[in-house]
């Protein structure tokens, strides 16, 4: 569980999380973010991507909370789910509290299955299965990883790959 | 110089049979044409040669130069050589064509220090932009732009044969000539072996085919030169079936 939470206290502050969570066999990562806007004209935002794979759950679990007085608020929380089999799962449970009439709250989620013809397209240009599999994968965090630096970015694509061994099907 | 053989080729999908018995011989540098209307078996040979899911084989074979390809998964085909240029090319959200190129060359034990000035020549040649070159693949390009895509990896990747599949569908005149070119190109600077499968004999025109082949319910009923082409464009394909 893994709820990192931002609390914006002065008018205008801003704040962000983007969390990437990996559910393999045997496992439920439950996860997510809070975000608290308790001054005037904050704004703030959420993208969490999840991929589960061998009968992996994951959830995404969110508060967005918009005190009362703390008027001209935004919020933009988009929840991406991969599943990579028919045995694996993906819940959302985005909470919002909201108290004030002016804010602007977003939600958007997304679930996608790895297609079949993704799949076979990389493969028809000579990649395995393995290779097709991390590279789709890859592909749907890629918009947290370019915000990585470097370093993290390969180390965070090895991760993939090694996750991605012995997957068949 | 390579062959690829196709005998007998009964294929089809879970409970109906839509190939019924192909064969065909295509060497090296050679042009084949593959014609035939709609519901023919076209996209099944293309599929079922390069090996898509979702399709069974009920008999006969598909070599290069000997080796047996049905059977192997997709990637083992294409190291064996084969290439399959997609009618409907998928589109993978942040996944760009140069990983997939250096992951492909690796694959092949290519050298991928060029990999980035070979991709711009190669692009260059087809009118290809640069720009677009950086996009995730097939996301947000249109239907002349993906095949300019699909013709650029061929280019990169050098098979001994390629399967074009309808390239000529979605795209405009400049986007249709610069592809074709490409590929005519490669089929004397690389001996490229082209298997050309089309409804129209306007590819053709660009692209000019040594052999033309009219595929109906799932048979070729005739062989020819080009000029068997330009019957078809007069007559139609009511003739033949």
């Amino acid at each position: 569980m893994k709820y990192p939470s931002v609390y914006l206290v002065g008018p205008k502050a801003t704040g962000e999380v983007l969390s990437v969570a990996y559910a393999g066999a045997g496992q439920h990562q439950d996860a997510g973010a809070k975000m608290v806007h308790a001054a005037p004209e904050t704004s703030s935002k959420i993208v969490s991507k999840s991929i589960s794979k061998d009968g992996g759950i994951t959830t995404y679990r969110g508060l967005v909370r918009v005190d009362e007085g703390a008027y001209g608020c935004k919020s933009h929380v988009q929840c991406d789910a991969l599943i990579l089999d028919e045995t694996s799962e993906s819940r959302t449970l985005p909470y919002m509290e909201v108290g004030e009439r002016d804010a602007q709250i977003g939600h958007e989620a997304t679930v996608s299955k790895i297609a079949d013809e993704q799949l076979f397209y990389l493969q028809s240009r000579g990649l395995s299965q393995e290779q097709a599999m991390s590279m789709v994968v890859n592909g749907f965090i890629e918009p947290v990883t370019r915000t990585l630096p470097m370093e993290y970015a390969v180390e965070w694509s090895r991760l993939i790959e090694l996750q991605m061994e012995g997957s068949v099907g | 110089m390579s062959t690829l053989t196709i005998s007998n080729l009964q294929a089809g999908i879970p409970g109906k049979q839509i190939l019924n018995g192909i064969d065909l011989t295509l060497k090296s540098g050679e042009v084949h044409a593959i014609m035939g209307p709609n519901g023919a078996g076209k996209s099944t040979m293309s599929g079922v040669i390069m090996g898509k899911p979702g399709y069974d084989v009920i008999s006969g074979s598909v070599t290069i130069d000997g080796e047996e390809l049905l059977g192997k998964p997709a990637w083992e085909r294409a190291l064996a050589g084969l290439h399959l240029v997609m009618q409907y090319p998928t589109e993978v959200p942040g996944v760009h064509i140069d990983e997939v190129m250096r992951e492909a060359f690796a694959t092949r034990g290519r050298d991928t220090k060029e990999l980035d000035a070979l991709i711009a020549k190669e692009a260059g040649r087809i009118n290809f932009s640069t720009d677009l070159v950086a996009r995730s693949l097939n996301v947000d390009l249109s239907g002349g732009e993906k095949k300019r895509n699909e013709t650029l990896q061929l280019s990169l990747l050098k098979p001994k044969f390629a399967i074009l599949d309808e390239l000529d569908s979605g795209l405009d005149i400049d986007a249709l000539r610069d592809c074709a070119r490409r590929v005519e190109a490669a089929t004397t600077e690389d001996n490229l072996g082209v298997l050309v499968i089309t409804h129209y004999a306007r590819l053709l025109e660009e692209l000019k085919p040594d052999f033309v082949h009219i595929l109906a319910a799932g048979k070729i009923v005739k062989s020819g030169g080009p000029e068997l082409a330009d019957e078809l464009e007069k007559s139609g394909y009511a003739a033949f079936q």
